[in-house]
């Protein structure tokens, strides 16, 4: 596997006054780049004076190649396409890069599909201009993709990230108010409610299921590690992890899609409820797991079972606060079946937990 | 000054202009590195490696947000991986496990975690954002060394947490610097549970 670079040219020019109608921008890299305003034109390296507010022209068609700009850096841009073409400057064009030019076409293809897991797909092409055209926008796709990340995505991968992007739009407040609410859910039922309806996030279910497995088996671990007499005899068990890894990763995937072919079963539309927010109340429903298991570290049979019955009922009310009303509007015959499946679902992991990851009961 | 193309296989490497996969249209110091001994090629790596993590280790790390590791490359993450599992594997009842899960969670961790700040629309590059995230592990696998080379409890502690808060200074920087503004928590937060997910499995082994 290899992870191909691409520098960015050297700049030329020294540090002098720049042409008319040109002027000097910094990317947030620190990169300088330079912009004409007459011709529309933008390029990495410092324009010389011979090139006069009139270069709509190019040095030569075949020595053109596609820079990447600050604009490619945005993805809303990217849809506008301001994408430019700009001529290779003099001292590239000579020294005869087009001979491998051909070569480098074919090899550049195949490390990229292996370089980056968002890029992918056929670049669009920028005005056509010469017949280094899907050359020089594969080039760029390329180097924008090597060089920042997302930000140079193009196509399917472009979309899908803009896709994830929308369900991870919360801010810090945001999510920390949901957390709240999913600890101590008996206030401001009804705002809750909507707020989760109108905007699910994913950023909480995930977060929040990571975290819970790793205290799940940390504790788990270090409660055997208390138990035991010698410390010297104490051997991890990593299991620990798998198994809430499963459990949780598991129950969060599989129980709205459970729901939804309970749905489809019963033959209503599928679509009559809204599974982000379900997916989303199922993950923040798991945050009580979390200072549960933090007290189940105390080795007290009588403490560990109230905390395990308290985070279960919180769970449920949780969930109970939040969806209830929606789903007895969206699907009123499948509202208890639903909850009960969380139930279940919750049911198994607060037990599980108690039982399975402490010896002693 | 004349440009040759460089015809040289491509290397696990970053931006620090030296290296190109084959045919490159261009090289900032336009030498043929063909010609170079073997050892030259290798060691030219190696002292970047070793250049990465003296840096990270270094407090000013965690002031200029690690932009001495702006040429990113893998394989220092890699070495830093492999050591920390075998380290942890050594003396683990289920070593295949332990080592497995040290993989685990440093290579598909720091994947999510960078993932998670694209989603967040951070402007982060995926790789250079890797690459931190396993450079800064560092202080940790030094911190796993001297706790296998002794056995108290209490050392072990003091020594990850040292480790562990010396990680998380330059990577949080890095990765709160390239977040918008009502996010950085969001953000931050996965940096910290990956760092402190690699010290639990230190002091647990």
């Amino acid at each position: 596997v290899c992870f191909p670079n691409f520098n960015s040219s050297e700049l030329f020019g020294k540090e002098m006054a720049l042409p008319p109608n040109w002027t000097k921008y910094t990317t947030d890299d620190g990169k300088e780049y330079y912009h004409n305003s007459v011709a529309n034109k933008t390029q990495w390296e410092k324009p010389d004076w011979s090139e006069g507010p009139e270069s709509g022209s190019f040095h030569s068609q075949s020595s053109e190649v596609y820079r990447p700009t600050v604009s490619d850096l945005d993805l809303q841009e990217r849809a506008t396409g301001t994408a430019q073409m700009v001529p290779l400057s003099g001292e590239e064009a000579r020294g005869g890069k087009l001979a491998t030019e051909a070569d480098t076409v074919s090899l550049r293809e195949a490390p990229r599909g292996v370089m980056d897991s968002a890029g992918g797909g056929p670049p669009p092409g920028p005005q056509s201009q010469g017949s280094f055209l899907g050359f020089g926008s594969m080039l760029a796709s390329a180097a924008a993709g090597s060089e920042e990340g997302a930000a140079g995505v193009q196509g399917w991968a472009g979309s899908m990230l803009a896709y994830g992007q929308q369900l991870f739009d919360v801010s810090s407040e945001d999510v920390l108010k949901r957390l709240k609410l999913a600890l101590v859910p008996f206030q401001g039922q009804e705002d809750a409610a909507n707020d989760f309806r109108t905007r699910p996030d994913f950023y909480g279910p995930f977060w929040v299921a990571t975290t819970a497995v790793l205290f799940l088996a940390a504790t788990g671990n270090f409660a055997r590690l208390l138990e035991l007499e010698d410390e010297q005899l104490f051997k991890s068990d990593f299991s620990l992890v798998s198994v809430a890894a499963s459990m949780i990763y598991g129950l969060l995937v599989a129980v709205p899609l459970a729901a939804r072919l309970g749905l489809y079963c019963s033959g209503q539309s599928v679509d009559c409820i809204n599974f982000k927010q379900v997916i989303c109340v199922f993950g923040y429903s798991l945050t009580p797991l979390i200072p549960m298991s933090v007290i189940c570290l105390v080795p007290m049979g009588f403490l560990r079972w109230l905390a395990v019955c308290v985070g279960l009922v919180t769970s449920l009310a949780f969930i109970y606060g939040t969806l209830s009303t929606d789903l007895a509007v969206e699907a009123p015959s499948l509202k208890w079946k639903v909850l009960g499946l969380f139930c279940c679902a919750h049911a198994i992991i607060f037990m599980t937990y108690r039982i399975y990851f402490f010896h002693s009961i | 000054m004349a440009y040759e193309p460089t015809y040289q296989s491509p290397q696990f490497h970053g931006g620090d202009g030296m290296v190109t996969p084959s045919g490159s249209i261009e090289s900032q110091q336009g030498r043929c590195t063909l010609d170079e001994p073997v050892t030259e090629t290798i060691m030219r790596d190696l002292r970047s490696i070793g250049m990465k993590l003296k840096y990270v280790m270094l407090p000013r790390a965690r002031e200029d947000k690690g932009q001495g590791l702006r040429e990113w490359d893998l394989w220092g993450p890699l070495v830093l991986c492999l050591a920390l599992g075998i380290m942890l594997s050594m003396h683990a009842e289920q070593a295949s496990l332990a080592f497995g899960l040290v993989f685990i969670i440093v290579w598909v961790g720091s994947g999510i975690v960078t993932i998670n700040a694209l989603l967040l629309k951070g402007k982060i590059s995926f790789f250079q954002s890797v690459c931190v995230l396993g450079y800064c592990i560092f202080p940790l696998v030094i911190a796993a060394f001297c706790s296998l080379m002794l056995n108290v409890i209490w050392l072990k502690v003091i020594f990850v947490t040292i480790g562990f808060t010396w990680a998380t200074g330059a990577s949080v920087n890095f990765m709160s610097e390239l977040l918008p503004e009502d996010r950085k928590a969001l953000g931050v937060y996965p940096v910290w549970l990956f760092y402190v997910a690699i010290a639990w499995l230190i002091l647990i082994s």
